[in-house]
């Protein structure tokens, strides 16, 4: 009941309201609808551009209002678009509002209209909806022509990965036109008999001439198209960073990613921007641009890198403190004074601004397999003071610097190079002599070896030989050969002499090798050990010597069976009783001989021990020449007499006399045995290398036999070539 | 080869489109029994006209793909020479109307108003066209040329 009355009271209101606005309705439209409703076309962009204004306005009124504004294409009774607008309307005010159609404007007709609503809560009895607008048309005129068709939207450019909508839009009908994108054919909808539509959804970029999408009427009467420029995405910079060499500009660089350049769009520019100062610019590159500082002003910036294209804009941001990112420029004006053969200082200049702010600066040496570090904290000039250094060498140095306090970047290397002075040999060459008695005199032959790099500081000019007659006590002679020498020859007689060698060099003189050479070898016999060779050598060892040495030496001949012998000596220290003997020289098959000197305190040397081997044994290539003789119907004597053992590629052990005979027998004194040629025959063996005859007996007379002999090694015995053929005679016969 | 710069359709091997005309260039294409039927004033002044219409049509064409191939030099120097060779056959039907005793027709803009606003396609399809009667009517003008060098040997 009284729910009725309830409704029955507004019910009549609501009528009494009526009536009172019915007047108003009837005699005038409502005062704030919108009029003088303007519609912009911009067919680039697929937009529609409405303008309007609310009349009846008071001045300086203003009042909050809604705007329903409605979108139909093709027909009126197709709204494809409803949105409320709401703003605040002023006396006077020309209100603005834009709608972006999908589909080409060209493609259909669209109606627009509106109407007006007042949404203040000041007076509420207003709100509700003002008449509709009359439908404005917007229509798109395409040129007149004698074209069937045409093709929309033309030459518009959009970003990779937007959906597209295309259009053709046909005179006539029926029509047959099929359209294709990049030559394959598009499935589209019939949007009117006159015009069908095709959905694109996310395009991709091709290139960047643009995409070509074409239609063709079945009659062959035309082709028309478009070319949709597709651009890439623009992407945010990347690593924006920006640094200053001298507090003065900072350069700041960054990553621009892809361009987005086409033909329809310029590659994305960058714009600098920094907020605390709110000075902006242009960047000429696209990767890096530079920003002038106002001196002593702004110590915290804070950028914003903008990257923009005509569709889209990226910005990164960056925060720092200008003093926090100095990158100093390098080093210059290196130079090296004071150079010795073990010292040098470096000194450096760096650039200053005048803001005095402490660098640190890394220098390194670098020398023959050594590097020398330090770190020195310099404000305008540095130095450092470098000690220790090897004579006559090539060092490299470099230098960068960095900023003391915030350290952001070193600067480059500068690099420079010196070379320290010579210095005297340190040490004395290792010399050694070899004295051959001829007709009463000595022929001393010297020799020594080149100092390494480390001893001779420098390069050796000349070597001085001084040789003092001890007999006498007097300077024979004064020798100095120029480098590069190695040896020398000095004839002398049979007094005992002492001799001086030493290097020079520019700077001064090694310490001395001192030697003492007597004419009369007085060598006592020494035993012959000896020794077996290895791959990398010989090992040879020795009996340490009951009084002083200073040392001792191994002496051999590199070439030993050559006309020239090519001496080789190693010195070992006095505490040394073996060494490996290695030289490049040493051969298979030939055997060298080694002699052990000791060197007293006296500096004499002492033949001490001899050792003959072989670095490796071959077997003997050839056998010796066989005499026969003393032929009996019974036996035979053979002789090598001539066979030397010394000249032979390995230690000959004893010989095998090998017989072939017709009886097979063997008699005692030898045994079978069998040769590579599957015979059968009687071997004899003699043990004793120096014997050099033999006894064939026990034969059979009237005979044939064969013979051979043979030496034999531990590796092996010689060739069984030819055998030597013999026959016995009849015993009777004389 | 400027077919191949332009992407598909144009691209498409064996691409033929004789129904694509421009208004303003004279089409070569003719019946024989027309084209031989043609006295030497006639022949010469279609010839005349065409080479006229073409180096102008070049220059269009030129600047078009100035615009939608702008990396690629040598399809500029093809279109160049093309509208070179128009030229100097201009040069040449001029001289032998000179010695057959013919008027020149005057120069004129075969162009006329080009619409500044057209759109890529639209310029692709004319550089198509260009080039295909630039094609057309050299092989036209060299059996003109025969025809009246059989005519007057001289």
């Amino acid at each position: 009941m009284a729910l009725f009355s309830v409704f029955q009271t507004t019910f009549l209101l609501a009528l009494l309201s009526l009536r009172t606005y019915q007047s108003e309705v009837l005699s005038e439209p409502l005062p704030w609808a919108p009029e003088s409703l303007r519609v912009f076309i911009n067919s680039t962009h697929q937009c529609l551009h409405l303008q309007w204004s609310v009349h009846n306005l008071a001045h300086h009124q203003e009042l909050k209002m809604v705007f329903q504004i409605e979108i139909s294409r093709i027909k009126t009774s197709n709204v494809i678009w409803v949105e409320n607008y709401s703003t605040t309307v002023k006396w006077n005010q020309v209100l603005h509002w834009s709608w972006e159609s999908k589909l080409p404007l060209e493609c259909a007709k669209h109606f627009i209209r509106m109407r007006s609503a007042v949404d203040d809560a000041k007076t509420p009895e207003q709100s509700f909806w003002s008449n509709w607008s009359s439908w404005e048309e917007v229509h798109v005129q395409n040129s007149l022509g004698h074209d069937p068709f045409f093709v929309f939207p033309k030459d518009k450019l959009v970003e990779e990965g937007s959906n597209v909508t295309i259009c053709y839009v046909s005179r006539s009908q029926p029509n047959n036109i099929s359209c294709y994108l990049e030559g394959v054919r598009m499935q589209g909808e019939q949007l009117e008999p006159n015009v069908s539509v095709f959905n694109l959804n996310h395009v991709a970029f091709i290139r960047e001439t643009g995409t070509n999408i074409y239609c063709k009427g079945d009659q062959g009467d035309s082709i028309k198209g478009i070319v949709l420029f597709v651009s890439k995405v623009l992407e945010e910079p990347k690593d924006f960073s920006c640094e200053t060499q001298d507090l003065t500009t900072l350069n700041c660089t960054w990553d621009p990613r892809s361009d987005t350049g086409l033909l329809k769009q310029l590659s994305q520019s960058y714009t600098l921007f920094e907020s605390f100062s709110g000075k902006k610019t242009l960047c000429k590159h696209k990767s890096w641009c530079s920003w002038e500082v106002a001196p002593e002003s702004q110590e915290m910036y804070n950028f914003t890198l903008t990257a923009e294209n005509y569709l889209r804009k990226r910005s990164v941001h960056l925060l720092f403190n200008l003093t926090h990112r100095v990158h100093p420029m390098a080093p210059f004006s290196v130079l090296f004074t004071d150079v010795s053969a073990t010292n040098a200082t470096m000194t450096w200049k760096v650039h200053t601004t005048g803001n005095y702010y402490t660098l640190l600066c890394q220098v390194e040496l670098y020398g023959e397999g050594e590097v020398i570090q330090r770190n020195v904290s310099v404000e305008v000039d540095g130095k450092q003071l470098f000690g220790g250094l090897k004579p006559d060498t090539e060092y490299r140095a470099q230098v960068r610097c960095a900023n003391a306090n915030h350290f952001w970047k070193w600067s480059e290397w500068t690099r420079q190079n010196f070379t320290t002075a010579e210095a005297a040999p340190s040490e004395a060459p290792d010399v050694w002599r070899n004295v051959k008695s001829v007709q009463g005199h000595s022929v001393v032959t010297l020799f020594w070896k080149p100092l390494s790099k480390l001893q001779a500081n420098g390069k050796i000019l000349f070597y001085n030989i001084v040789i003092e007659n001890l007999d006498r006590s007097s300077i024979s002679k004064l020798l100095s050969i120029p480098a590069p020498a190695n040896g020398t020859e000095l004839n002398l007689d049979q007094c005992l002499y002492q001799i001086h060698v030493t290097a020079n060099n520019s700077v001064g003189t090694s310490p001395a090798s001192v030697i003492i050479v007597s004419g009369d070898p007085g060598n006592k016999e020494v035993e012959e050990e000896r020794v077996k060779g290895m791959e990398d050598g010989f090992s040879l060892s020795w009996k340490p010597q009951p009084g002083n040495v200073t040392g001792y030496i191994v002496e051999w001949c590199d070439h030993p069976r050559g006309p020239l012998c090519d001496l080789q000596w190693k010195s070992v220290g006095p505490t040394t009783t073996s060494t490996v003997v290695s030289s490049d020289a040493f051969r298979p098959g030939v055997q060298y001989n080694f002699r052990i000197y000791g060197i007293s305190t006296e500096r004499v040397p002492y033949l001490l021990e001899k050792k003959t081997g072989y670095s490796q044994e071959l077997a003997p290539s050839d056998n010796p020449q066989v005499v026969m003789s003393n032929l009996t119907s019974r036996s035979f004597t053979l002789s090598w007499k001539d066979y030397s053992i010394e000249s032979q590629p390995s230690f000959i052990q004893g010989y095998h006399v090998y017989l072939k005979s017709k009886a097979g027998q063997c008699h005692s004194g030898s045994e079978k045995a069998v040769l590579s040629d599957d015979a059968v025959c009687c071997k004899y063996r003699i043990d004793n290398p120096k014997q050099k005859t033999f006894v064939v007996e026990n034969l059979q007379p009237e005979s044939f036999y064969e013979f051979l002999v043979t030496p034999y090694t531990s590796v092996g015995e010689g060739p069984h070539g030819a055998f030597t053929k013999v026959t016995t005679p009849d015993e009777y016969c004389l | 080869m400027q077919l191949q710069y332009q992407g598909s359709p144009f691209s498409d091997p064996g691409f033929s489109a004789p129904e694509l005309q421009l208004s303003s260039l004279p089409p070569a294409v003719v019946s024989f029994k027309t084209w031989h039927a043609l006295d030497d004033r006639e022949r010469l002044s279609h010839a005349q006209g065409a080479f006229l219409a073409l180096t102008q049509h070049l220059q269009l064409v030129g600047d078009d793909q100035r615009d939608l191939n702008p990396g690629s030099p040598m399809l500029l120097a093809q279109i160049g020479a093309a509208r070179l060779r128009a030229q100097g056959l201009l040069g040449n039907m001029a001289a032998i109307m000179t010695a057959l005793g013919l008027p020149i027709p005057p120069e004129e803009d075969t162009l006329g108003v080009v619409p500044f606003g057209a759109s890529a396609f639209e310029r692709k399809c004319r550089g198509y066209v260009v080039t295909r009667e630039y094609g057309h009517w050299t092989d036209r003008a060299v059996r003109d040329l025969a025809l009246l060098k059989a005519k007057y040997p001289g």
